[in-house]
């Protein structure tokens, strides 16, 4: 290595370890320590995890020497999990791509200086083996390492971590190159609002799984799926080996297998087979390489396009129209709800809650009638602020710069309000009619006591959030987005404190419910008076932000306008 | 290139350069040729294509077609070498917002490959140059954008460029700045490094450049020693409208005409 790329090495590593002190020490301690409990969370799992793969590698390893089992039954086993944890260990740094300096060394900032891909890539796939994701692995590592020494002696120790430093370096390389990929990727404002998405239904479908298991019918069914045994599955053998071809196939063309192969070679004394799998492992390192560098010298040389971003504006939303309000507030709605649906963050809230509902239902969920049809309408409407709780409570971070215009044109603080308010009812309306439409064709006809109960709790939520919004977004007014980790980002206490309140309304909704159930009370009545409580609360509370608004203003305008 | 004058070497040549975004063409068939030394002004509206046209000479956006050389050298085929002798300030600046002014310029000289000690004194004494040396122990992220501006230029100086290629340097900076900014590209041209100066206003590049290109549209509309650019823009012009800028907005603005707001 030459001198200049040693300096420039030594330069990269320091800038890398300054950003990330930097980052570290910008951190209340409230954030640090939940930072450090989650890591530390994470690598007990990693721990736990890394034992349980040892002890499988472990104790299915004399079975292998069992005829009538024989190596390639085990080799298949092995290849069933390390086939998951290679997708999962190349996959989960997609958790942690976020657009921050300090903790990714962005490379467009790195492009005019005289440094070679090759140096670059390097650098940073090396880095990579200390990024936390994929620490969490090395657990696992080493539990397999002493796995196969207990079992198969101490003799292995070079050849076993020979295989094992490998078969790191292959998933730092590709989780690496996968990484880039997804910048790239990311790059495309569509394809980014699509990739992100997915990832928050994925998590938000998560969090439904144990209102899915606590379903009658789930549990049934659940009861009828017999756990997995090796016993059985030893049984079956005969018809796997039929698919044979396919498995020679994993083990041939995926790292995973190679790794399943060189792994076998060791413990079942088959140099060879160690040989195979090693050179197979180093190939598809190489590869990550060549493909990882060429991948940068693209990310460096053509930037995102910006054709198009002018067409996307759609048609649709520019030729709305709100007949019968004041124009200002016309005006003002107008901009507000082209904001929202022009936004990542406004269509993800919008489109969530009709998507959940209907990716439920294919699941199954509320099919059962284990739900009253008022509960699972309440739950699903409580679901439509859940999912865009944010617009709520900050009314003035997305106008940015924009905000000037609210004190220079002397619109009346009340009036800004109000015209947010509408905005946010329109929204959210639109929204609720389209849950509202997909209940009705996808669970069952509703009673006209359950649609006007419907109503009346979705006005009263909606006024309450209003309320709670019209405080909140005037105390808490710095930008928030989904990325928490940005500099200076406001904590996260109005988004805990929003929770708080919706579940509270919430819950008096549903008490409410419960109780006029009991009673055989009208629905409808209990709807509509929760909904002319909250309105007027709603009221009430105007004046009182408007002053607030009046008063916070220029507090406001320097949260809103501060530079990242 | 056939017409290369012996006298007077050529720092950048481009030779029918094109870029192209899908079906949009940012720049066309561009042909520029800056002598060494030279303190070329690169003028245009916004949008013409200068950016992309400074980002495909320094490395940063790869051109559709043609070709590029500097100091005799095609920067595509060996970035690391001709990038070494060469300094940027972009359009977008990129820097590390969380490092100090003196980190920054630390890290740029290292990226360079210089040593330790250079890079501390030319360091310092850029700092001072560019009256930073107070704000030393500052992060970037809460310098305004005129400071950054100048440490863009500064960390572009580190190490000791042939060629500097700067983008709008004057946008943003205030006249103090913008003075001391002046002189010291002034200086530089003196001791033979060649500037390459992008802007929009021809108040900036008449005063400073002896060379001139304006390019519009992605096309380059006239080239050459300011003087004969300036007579040439002026004998094309109708007898009466005597100002230069009057016939750079004529040239850029062809056919758009006056217009009146009808409500003022
Ligand atoms: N990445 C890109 N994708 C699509 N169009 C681009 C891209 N970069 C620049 N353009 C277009 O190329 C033209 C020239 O841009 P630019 O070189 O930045 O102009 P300027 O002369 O103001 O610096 C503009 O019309 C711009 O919209
Ligand atoms: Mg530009």
């Amino acid at each position: 290595m030459d001198v200049i790329t040693r300096r420039q090495l030594k330069a990269l590593w320091k800038l890398k370890l300054r950003l990330l002190e930097r980052f570290w020490h910008q951190r209340d301690t409230m954030y640090r320590w939940t930072m450090l409990i989650s890591l530390l969370f994470s690598a007990l799992v990693a721990l736990v995890m890394g034992a349980g793969t040892g002890w499988l590698v472990y104790s299915l390893m004399p079975m292998g020497k069992d005829p009538s089992v024989g190596p390639q039954m085990i080799q298949l086993i092995w290849l069933g999990i390390f086939l998951i944890i290679s997708v999962v260990w190349v996959v989960s740094p997609l958790l942690f791509v976020i657009k921050n300096e300090s903790l990714t060394l962005d490379v467009s900032r790195l492009t005019r200086y005289p440094i070679a891909y090759r140096t670059l890539h390097g650098f940073h796939t090396l880095l990579s083996l200390l990024d936390p994701w994929t620490m969490f692995y090395y657990p696992m590592v080493i539990a397999m390492l002493v796995a196969v020494l207990a079992q198969a002696g101490a003799g292995l120790f070079i050849s076993m971590s020979a295989l094992l430093m490998l078969w790191v370096l292959v998933h730092t390389a590709w989780s690496r190159l996968f990484q880039d990929l997804i910048t790239v990727l990311f790059n495309s404002r569509k394809l980014r609002e699509i990739l992100s998405l997915i990832v928050i239904v994925m998590v938000i479908l998560v969090a439904f799984v144990p209102a899915l298991i606590t379903e009658r019918t789930a549990f049934e069914q659940l009861a009828k799926i017999k756990a997995p045994n090796l016993e059985l599955f030893l049984a079956q053998w005969p018809t796997w080996r039929k698919m044979r071809p396919l498995l020679e196939f994993f083990l041939y063309a995926t790292p995973a297998g190679a790794f399943v192969q060189a792994l076998s070679g060791l413990v079942y004394e088959q140099p060879r087979w160690w040989l195979e799998g090693c050179i197979s492992l180093f190939g598809w390192l190489v590869l990550a390489n060549i493909s990882g560098i060429a991948l940068l010298r693209s990310l460096f040389s053509e930037p995102p396009a910006i054709v198009a971003s002018t067409a996307s504006s759609s048609p649709l939303f520019a030729k709305w129209r709100l007949p019968g309000l004041a124009f200002d507030l016309r005006v003002m709605v107008l901009k507000e709800l082209r904001v929202y649906f022009r936004s990542l963050l406004g269509k993800l809230s919008f489109f969530l809650t009709p998507l959940l509902v209907v990716i439920l239902r294919l699941v199954g969920l509320g099919a059962s009638g284990a739900y009253a049809p008022a509960s699972l309408l309440l739950g699903m409407t409580v679901y439509v602020f859940m999912t865009s709780l944010f617009l709520y409570i900050n009314y003035f971070g997305p106008d940015g710069e924009g905000f000037k215009l609210y004190l220079l044109s002397g619109m009346s603080e009340r009036r800004v309000i109000l015209a947010k308010n509408l905005a946010l009812g329109l929204f959210a309306g639109a929204e609720f009619a389209i849950v509202l439409v997909l209940y009705t064709a996808l669970y069952r006809q509703p009673d006209v006591d359950t649609i006007l109960f419907g109503i009346g709790s979705f006005v009263a939520l909606l006024m309450g959030v209003l309320s709670m919004g019209n405080l909140l977004s005037m105390r808490f007014a710095g930008f928030m987005d989904l990325n928490q980790t940005q500099y200076r980002q406001s904590n996260g206490t109005p988004i805990l404190l929003a929770i708080q309140v919706l579940s509270m309304i919430a819950g008096v909704l549903g008490f409410a419910l419960w109780i006029a159930h009991r009673q055989h009370e009208p629905l409808w009545l209990v709807g509509l008076m929760l909904a002319g409580l909250m309105s007027t609360g709603w009221w009430l509370l105007l004046p009182f932000s408007a002053s607030l608004f009046k008063e916070k203003r220029w507090q406001i305008l320097e949260e809103v306008t501060k530079k990242e | 290139m056939a017409q290369q004058h012996p006298l007077a070497p050529l720092s950048i040549e481009t030779i029918q350069l094109h870029r192209r975004f899908g079906d949009f063409t940012a720049v066309e068939s561009l042909d520029l040729e800056v002598p060494q030394g030279a303190f070329f002004g690169f003028l245009g509206p916004n949008g013409a294509g200068k950016s992309t046209t400074i980002k495909m000479i320094t490395g940063l956006l790869q051109p559709t077609s043609g070709e590029i050389r500097l100091l005799g050298q095609d920067i595509w085929k060996s970035p690391e070498k001709v990038k070494r002798q060469i300094g940027v300030v972009p359009e977008k600046l990129h820097l590390f917002e969380r490092l100090t002014a003196a980190e920054y310029l630390e890290f740029v000289g290292a990226m360079y490959g210089l040593d330790e000690e250079m890079i501390l004194q030319r360091s310092n004494e850029l700092l001072a140059l560019m009256e930073l040396d107070e704000r030393k122990e500052r992060l970037i992220a809460d310098f305004s954008h005129g400071m950054k501006k100048k440490l863009a230029l500064a960390a572009a100086l580190i190490h000791n460029p042939r060629l500097l290629f700067l983008d709008e340097p004057f946008e943003g900076v205030d006249a103090v700045s913008a003075r001391i900014l002046r002189d010291l590209l002034i200086d530089l041209t003196s001791r033979k490094v060649t500037i390459f100066l992008t802007s929009h206003i021809l108040e900036i590049v008449e005063k400073l450049c002896d060379h001139l290109a304006i390019i519009h549209k992605g096309r380059l509309i006239a080239a050459g020693p300011m003087q004969s650019v300036l007579n040439r823009l002026a004998s094309e012009q109708p007898v009466g409208t005597a100002s230069l800028e009057d016939a750079f907005i004529q040239i850029v603005g062809q056919g758009r005409g006056t217009r009146q707001l009808s409500w003022m």
